[in-house]
């Protein structure tokens, strides 16, 4: 790096850079890299899957419990086929999408109805503020598997209502950080200039409060994707989340148990399947907050040079 | 600790629990069929209309709201339906086993999390380094059910030297305290070896050495005291997470605690069952927070509890 400093740059180019430094900061990170390939992997299987590129899902008779890693067969039963004969790799990449979607659904309610009420909560304060904060020691007060289990038994199991329970239960932390990423902002000499300036409340939270308190969330977000799946696929494994049909990993582990000592395949591999994922995300959130941390990018890059 | 600061936290921990439970309360009653709570989607009208009066649903909502609030005073949570018992009796059967089984878990991967954390700190960017964080991240990842489950494949199943499922001496627990083990084990290590690497940087752990300390009371000495901290912390928050019980895994393993009573309890539409039990986590919580506190003041004497 010899040229000019980043900053100094045409914006177009600068972004080339960040892009250039990314790629770089991942190679540093060789778990990381290693869980960026698994994600893109099940990213492309659920692309193929909804192209109907992966031949049907019938049931069928003579392949029931077929064992894996018969490699005579089509290559979609390599990892063998499922108490009705359906394959399982098709079923796992199936369930991924779902499993995967409710997670990312769930992390975004709560990253937006989190962000915005912790904002709301520190930004104007007063009695709707301080409601907003003491709902959220109530529910921080217990754990998250209570209340989870708690809210899907008043509501019934469903999707939506799965996506909905998950997410207010894990809201509270999303707000906490807001509200104390927002207090320390909006004392800060730009928001002060802005308000000079004649700028409205919601302008200024916009365009002044959102993109400061941002990188935080994101980053908060990003850890607790992973957590969010291992509880999804604890509720749908105990009958309480996802419901058949429909399939999700956890389901499947559910519906393998029956099956474990004469066909182990059927739920190992849809936990096995979890757990990789989850480490994935884990992995990649940790790479995420040393990049959005300038004092641990020498982690990232130091080995480089 | 002063008597204030206790008496606070108790009145703000038995507030926390009257608004969650008067909000339950409302919100089912407003949005749906409470009875929905007690009998299976497919019960008969009839078994609905005997069930509504049983329950004194044909009142009116703020009688049957103070109806609910007296019983809720006297600690009296109604009997189960499963059990034919007073459901708080039932609760406070499974409690102790939920208890012993999480502290055992817990203890075991707090301690292990700081040995093995502390090792991989002094060795930082080595290959038992990269071993024990490919190990700790795989452990911190792994659904508990699942680990249940190919435990029972491969110890019970297969090797028989294990029970499946069920309850009685010390060789049904190895399993579910295994099980338990692992995602607090795989939290603490990376929490203990990051604190580790800090500690060990810092200008006192130089101080010392600079004075001939042994490398072996500079880490485990200097260094850990101050990064034993963050572990504590968190350690706290997985003891109020597991005293919800080890929920899932004690499903798989029919472990007769406070998870498996809960799940049921909503499996098979047992309201007292669900409300007792929330009840006496909401307390297990509140007395393992005020020791959480206890103990930080105890390791930090920077720390005042107040």
């Amino acid at each position: 790096m010899t040229d000019a400093p980043a900053e100094l740059l045409p914006a177009r180019e600068r972004r080339g850079r960040r892009i250039l430094w990314l790629v770089r900061a991942l190679a540093g990170d060789p778990m990381a890299v290693a869980a960026a390939i698994w994600l893109l992997i099940v990213v492309l299987a659920i692309l193929a899957d909804s192209l109907s590129l992966l031949g049907d899902n019938r049931i069928s008779l003579k392949a029931r419990n077929l064992p894996p890693f018969n490699f005579s067969q089509s290559w979609t039963l390599w990892l063998g086929a499922d108490a009705l004969g359906r394959p399982l790799l098709v079923r796992l990449i199936q369930a991924a999408s779902t499993t995967i979607g409710i997670a990312l659904m769930t992390v975004l309610t709560s990253l937006i109805g989190g962000t915005l009420l912790g904002v709301i909560a520190a930004y104007f304060g007063g009695i709707a503020g301080n409601i907003i904060m003491r709902i959220c020691d109530i529910i921080l007060g217990f754990p998250t598997l209570l209340v989870a289990l708690f809210g899907l038994y008043l509501f019934g199991p469903s999707v939506s209502n799965l996506v909905i329970v998950l997410a207010v239960t894990r809201m509270p932390a999303y707000i906490r950080v807001a509200r104390a990423e927002t207090l320390e902002v909006r004392e800060r000499l730009f928001v002060d200039a802005a308000r000079v300036f004649g700028g409205g409340p919601v302008w200024i939270l916009r365009n002044h409060i959102l993109p400061s308190v941002a990188p935080t969330m994101l980053t908060l977000a990003s850890v607790n994707l992973a957590m969010v799946m291992l509880f999804e696929s604890g509720l749908s494994y105990l009958g309480l989340g996802i419901q058949p049909p429909a399939v999700s990993w956890g389901l499947m582990v559910a519906q393998g148990q029956g099956y474990l000592s004469s066909a182990w395949w059927l739920g190992f591999f849809p936990g096995l399947a979890v757990m990789f994922t989850t480490m994935s995300f884990n992995l990649l959130a940790n790479w995420f907050r040393i990049v959005n941390d300038p004092s641990q990018h020498w982690r990232l890059v130091s080995r480089r040079r | 600790m002063s008597f204030t600061y206790f008496l606070k936290r108790a009145a703000f921990a038995a507030l926390a629990l009257a608004a969650l439970m008067t909000s339950a309360f409302f919100l089912v009653r407003l949005t749906g069929d409470p009875v929905d709570l007690y009998l299976p989607v497919d019960a008969s009208s009839a078994a609905r209309e005997a069930m509504r009066v049983r329950l004194g649903l044909d009142a009116s909502l703020p009688v049957q709201f103070l109806d609910w609030a007296w019983d809720m005073i006297r600690l009296d949570f109604g009997m189960s339906l499963w059990h034919n018992r007073p459901a708080m009796d039932v609760v406070l059967e499974a409690l102790p086993n939920t208890l012993a089984l999480g502290a055992i878990a817990l203890t075991l991967a707090f301690v292990a999390a700081i040995v093995i954390g502390s090792i991989a700190a002094v060795n930082a960017g080595g290959w038992i380094d990269r071993g024990v964080n490919v190990l700790s991240q795989a452990a911190a990842s792994v659904p508990d059910f699942w680990l249940g489950l190919m435990g029972v494949l491969l110890f019970a199943v297969t090797f028989r030297i294990l029970p499946t499922s069920g309850f009685g001496g010390p060789i049904y627990w190895v399993l579910p305290i295994a099980c338990l083990f692992a995602r607090p084990f795989g939290t603490l290590v990376q929490i203990v070896r990051g604190s580790m690497i800090e500690a060990l940087n810092a200008t006192f752990v130089r101080t010392a050495r600079a004075k001939g300390a042994r490398d072996g009371r500079v880490t485990f000495v200097h260094a850990l005291r101050n990064a034993l901290l963050p572990a504590v912390t968190v350690t706290g928050d997985l003891a109020a997470q597991f005293a919800g019980g080890g929920g899932v895994v004690e499903v798989v393993f029919g472990f007769p605690g406070i998870g498996k009573l809960l799940i049921d309890g909503i499996l098979k539409r047992d309201f007292a069952i669900v409300q007792a039990s929330i009840f006496a986590v909401a307390v297990v919580i509140f007395f393992i927070n005020i020791l959480v506190d206890m103990l930080y003041a105890s390791i930090d004497p920077r720390v005042r509890v107040e």
